[in-house]
């Protein structure tokens, strides 16, 4: 017993030790007062604040899958009505019908035979045939339903994928991006939003950048490969079309490249402005000027570095014109990955392309049907970069190399962000917004002001309660709820735990239900004093038999917290996390710690009577 | 040393049940007709939150003194549609209002029609889809196959700004969405926040709003999902107690828990029926503490019941059970009193979320009490009494 109780009270005293340090950095950080190395080496995991308590941005995004699988489905319909009017030249109408089926039309009855085994092997894991009508020369196809759910699933993957590179790409720390089912859950709480620790938020600018936040992430990105038609003349006819008074702003370049390994060098003409609204503002003027743009062609601007009398790059931005037929040949859809690789001849980052097997297909046809032309990299309206076709690319491999003479970091940063591009270019589905919550800065202050106030009050009105109705042992009692809470926030602290508003009210809450147990104990206790029991044996009993009595009750209240933990959303979760972390400590608390004291008194001190 | 509850207390609880039990049935037959009258009378069972509703809640601060008057008339002649205007002034935000509105997108009806006008106009007889979901923040515009739109898409892009902002919809950005030939736009709309703040600004005068503290928006489809996972969550909850229960004492101990609880849990929704307080996700967190606490409470009792039956043999059920409530009474009341302490504080102290929170639980605190001393052991007494008779009559 003697021994059993030095072990025991050794153990409390290292628990609390240890809850102490595990404190240490979240004090620290609140506080703001500096933890010695030695702990903040250890120990790094922190309490934060929740959303609704620092304030932050809260957005759910839904992958809109079935608008995917529909694109998909029209895709593969414009597919079959290609190669059924261009291929096997017969003559058919394409319907489309829900979300999976396609209804082939042939004008002539008899033409459905075209559509055989063979045809139909391109699409064997895309479509089913449904039914075949050879009288009316009707033929019904749906899409497979392994592929549809494929197709589902890398929406949803690649919407993760996209959000995430995208949030990385503001610069903000640790976004938090999180997936459930077919739902992105994004949180940004304001302090990524801080330049500085401790800095004033301004209320307009934080709703700006609030603002920025939402629209970057609800975009959806759109990669196509375009060829450039330079062997055209049309952009000599645009550059003849200056005004006077704008020939200073817009200049007319040309340049060269060699067309690939069969010799021979293209020339090119294009405008260049280092202000992009100028630029826009002349090309949007040209059919006021008398100039028509070609069929199919259109005019597109990029962003590149200006380049010097000698060739060379020079670190200004400007704007240049790319002469573009109109048709995307390929776009960023058949990309299954992209990444920057080292070149080992040249020792220079570059990107490297993947395809997937129909991407590979078209990016062979494009590139070997367009050797010795440029192929331009569109993201969203804008050229990226536009490099020369050496030769016909199979395989489904194609690598990007990257010009000029800059630095290494720049062309890494270049290659880093050109492979982001064309990764999150190939986001198949559009994004849809079902939740948002903005916390400004100011009210999370405000609630967690409010939060520790109550706290303190409830506390306070506990402890003294506890100590007027029970003396002695309240005093045991209070001290347990002391450690108690201490205990609470070290777990909660380790784990990194979010502490939000309903959270608080959940700490504060099992204040009011932590002296619970020792209530059952103590009244316990008293009954065995009445019964006319020695204190030792009154402690004895009362511990023992109200052990099971807490056990139970405090377990039906862990069913609500678990079950409010499986379902619950957010903020309601934290509730969850400190009640039942509360109803674990509280037991502890409650039955050990204050045994411990209390067996000190009757053992040690051998009390006459106890002060309960 | 206190004692608030002598110890040879001896009040007859399972005795007086009937007129009790009348009290109770009364409170919860009110509190169900009230959330039916509600549907008449006020539009809905409860006030729900904008999270279970689906809508758009709003914190908005002022600059000046404004009455919610005026800020219903700007909110209207803004183009929103109705809504909740509701005071929230404190000591340190003496014009902080908040507005719960239906809108969980800048885009209203009104606006769609308007918008596919212009865009008709713009490119006559072109349009192929004019596609918006309720709760999307973005529209989407395809424009039939082969449809010669204009000269390059950043043209085509242009157009369709003009249109719509001609129109009168805010816009955030328009850019063309798949392959070129496909004619498709995607435009992301302007958010709300940014119409509200427009409103306000032209309904009241430029430099009216101070901040807006706050703003959630959740799509229908969303509040119905929280709705649901909500109800799911209590209906588990209360079955696994069930089960519980009748593991750890006896299946005749089990439905008086439940029965108490569900009592517990009706009357608190039904005082948020009757009072219209916002029925939010953080009560439905605080219900389902409730139904934890209740049952904590009651355990206690059964616990003694248990224990007190194989005590004391030779005396009448009935009179065991009241035993056992009597003395387990300073303990049932103490807790309740340290709890109430702390859950007071929070309600006077707190604002918003926190204080209807605390209601909840004080309200859950004080009717969980009164159940699981008068409700949940009572009916274990009769519920006893009629298996036993049930029982004897079957050995005859």
């Amino acid at each position: 017993m003697e021994r059993n109780w030095w072990w025991k009270a050794i153990a409390v005293f290292l628990l609390t030790l240890l809850s102490v340090a595990y404190l240490l950095p979240t004090a620290g950080s609140w506080g703001g007062f500096a933890v010695p190395k030695w702990i903040s080496e250890r120990i790094d995991a922190k309490l934060n604040l929740g959303l609704d308590l620092q304030g932050g941005i809260h957005l759910v995004y839904e992958v809109a899958v079935d608008k995917a699988v529909e694109d998909k489905r029209d895709r593969l319909a414009s597919d079959i009505e290609d190669r059924l009017t261009e291929t096997k030249k017969v003559k058919v109408t394409i319907e489309r019908q829900g979300r999976d089926d396609i209804i082939v039309k042939f004008i002539t009855p008899a033409d459905i035979k075209v559509v055989d085994k063979d045809f139909m092997s391109d699409f064997q894991s895309n479509l089913d045939e449904i039914s075949r009508d050879p009288a009316k020369g009707e033929l019904r196809l749906r899409m497979d339903e392994d592929y549809v759910a494929e197709v589902q699933d890398y929406a949803v993957r690649q919407g993760v994928e996209t959000i995430r590179n995208r949030v990385d790409q503001f610069g903000v720390a640790e976004p938090s991006i999180l997936q459930k089912g077919r739902d992105i859950i994004i949180e940004m709480p304001m302090e990524n939003f801080a330049k500085g620790e401790g800095e004033k938020y301004d209320e307009k600018k934080v709703k700006k950048e609030f603002e920025r936040v939402k629209r970057q992430i609800g975009r959806t990105a759109q990669l196509e490969f375009k060829i450039c038609d330079d062997e055209n003349t049309f952009m000599t006819e645009v550059a003849g079309k200056i005004p006077a008074d704008k020939k200073a702003e817009i200049k007319i370049k040309t340049s060269s490249f060699r067309k690939g390994k069969k010799g021979g060098v293209a020339g090119y003409t294009y405008l260049e402005s280092s202000d992009r609204k100028v630029l826009q503002k002349f090309l949007d003027s040209l059919p006021s000027l008398g100039l028509k743009l070609p069929k199919d062609r259109e005019i597109v601007m990029g962003e590149a570095f200006g380049k010097d009398d000698k060739g060379n790059d020079t670190p200004d931005k400007i704007w240049q014109t790319y002469f573009l037929i109109s048709r995307a040949g390929l776009t960023g859809e058949y990309i299954t990955d992209a990444r920057v690789n080292f070149n080992e001849r040249t020792s220079r980052p570059e990107v490297g392309l993947t395809f997937d097997h129909r991407g590979a297909e078209l990016f062979g046809n494009i590139s070997g049907d367009n050797v010795g032309k440029r192929m331009a990299i569109v993201l969203d309206g804008k050229v990226n970069s536009a490099p020369v076709l050496q030769e016909r690319i199979g395989g489904g491999r194609a690598v990007i190399t990257l010009g000029g003479m800059r630095g290494a970091t720049e062309v890494q940063n270049e290659a880093r962000d050109l492979a982001a591009v064309l990764r999150s270019g190939a986001l198949p589905a559009p994004l849809r917004k079902t939740f948002e919550r903005q916390v400004g800065p100011t009210l999370g202050q405000d609630a967690v002001r409010k939060g520790k106030y109550a706290f303190s009050i409830g506390a306070l009105f506990v402890i003294l309660f506890i100590l007027y109705y029970y003396r002695g042992a309240g005093l045991v009692c209070d001290l347990a709820l002391i450690l108690n809470f201490l205990f609470i926030m070290a777990i909660l602290a380790g784990f990194g735990a979010t502490l939000t508003l309903p959270g608080i009210a959940g700490l504060v809450l099992t204040i009011g239900m932590a002296v619970d147990a020792n209530v059952i104990i103590y009244e316990r206790i008293r009954e065995e004093v009445a019964l006319g029991k020695t204190p030792r044996a009154s402690v004895e009993a009362g511990y023992s038999r109200a052990f099971w009595t807490i056990f139970d009750a405090q377990l039906t209240t862990a069913i609500a917290g678990f079950v409010l933990l499986q379902f619950g959303s957010g903020p309601i979760r934290g509730f969850a996390v400190t009640l039942l972390i509360g109803i674990l400590c509280s037991i502890f608390t409650g039955v050990v710690v204050t045994r411990l004291m209390l067996d000190l008194v009757v053992h040690k001190f051998k009390v006459k009577k106890l002060s309960i | 040393m206190a004692h608030w509850i002598k110890s040879d207390i001896n009040i007859d609880f399972v005795g007086r049940r009937s007129k009790v039990w009348t009290f109770s049935t009364i409170a919860v037959v009110v509190s169900l007709s009230v959330l039916v009258a509600n549907v008449f009378i006020r539009g809905g069972v409860l006030n729900f939150g904008t999270d279970f509703r689906g809508g758009t809640q709003v914190l908005v601060d002022f600059n000046k003194t404004t009455a919610s008057e005026d800020v219903r008339k700007a909110l209207k002649s803004g183009g929103f549609n109705g809504g909740e205007v509701v005071g929230m002034a404190s000591s340190d935000k003496p014009n902080l209002y908040m507005l719960r509105l239906q809108e969980v997108s800048s885009f209203s009806a009104k606006e769609q029609a308007a918008a596919k006008a212009a865009i008709d106009k713009a490119f006559p007889s072109k349009l192929d889809k004019f596609d918006y979901e309720e709760g999307g923040d973005k529209l989407y515009l395809k424009f039939k196959k082969g449809a010669d739109l204009g000269r390059s898409q950043d043209t085509d892009v242009k157009t369709i700004k003009t249109a719509l902002v001609g129109a009168g919809v805010a816009i955030q950005q328009v850019h063309r969405f798949g392959r070129a030939e496909d004619k498709r736009y995607e435009i992301i709309l302007g958010g709300l926040g940014i119409k509200l703040r427009a409103a306000f600004e032209t309904g009241l005068g430029a430099g009216s709003v101070k901040e807006i503290p706050q703003m959630e928006s959740v799509g229908a489809k969303m509040g119905a999902q929280l709705r649901d996972d909500g109800i799911k969550s209590v209906i588990i909850s209360l079955l696994l107690m069930l089960v519980y229960i009748a593991i750890r004492f006896d299946f005749r101990y089990a439905p008086g828990a439940v029965v108490a609880l569900a009592h517990d849990v009706i009357i608190t929704i039904g005082v948020f029926g009757v009072l219209w307080i916002e029925f939010s996700l953080p009560v439905l967190a605080a219900l389902l503490t409730i139904a934890g606490y209740s049952i904590n409470d009651t355990i206690v009792v059964y616990d003694r019941i248990r224990e007190n039956v194989t005590r004391l043999r030779d005396r009448k059920f009935a009179l065991v059970v009241n035993a056992s409530i009597n003395e387990t009474l300073s303990r049932t009341l103490l807790t309740s009193v340290t709890t109430l302490f702390t859950c007071i504080s929070i309600w006077i102290v707190g604002t918003g979320v926190l204080k209807t929170f605390a209601i909840a639980l004080t309200i859950g605190v004080f009717v969980g009490t009164y159940s699981s001393v008068f409700i949940a052991s009572p009916l274990v007494v009769v519920l006893n009494e009629r298996i036993s008779a049930r029982k004897r009559g079957g050995g005859r």
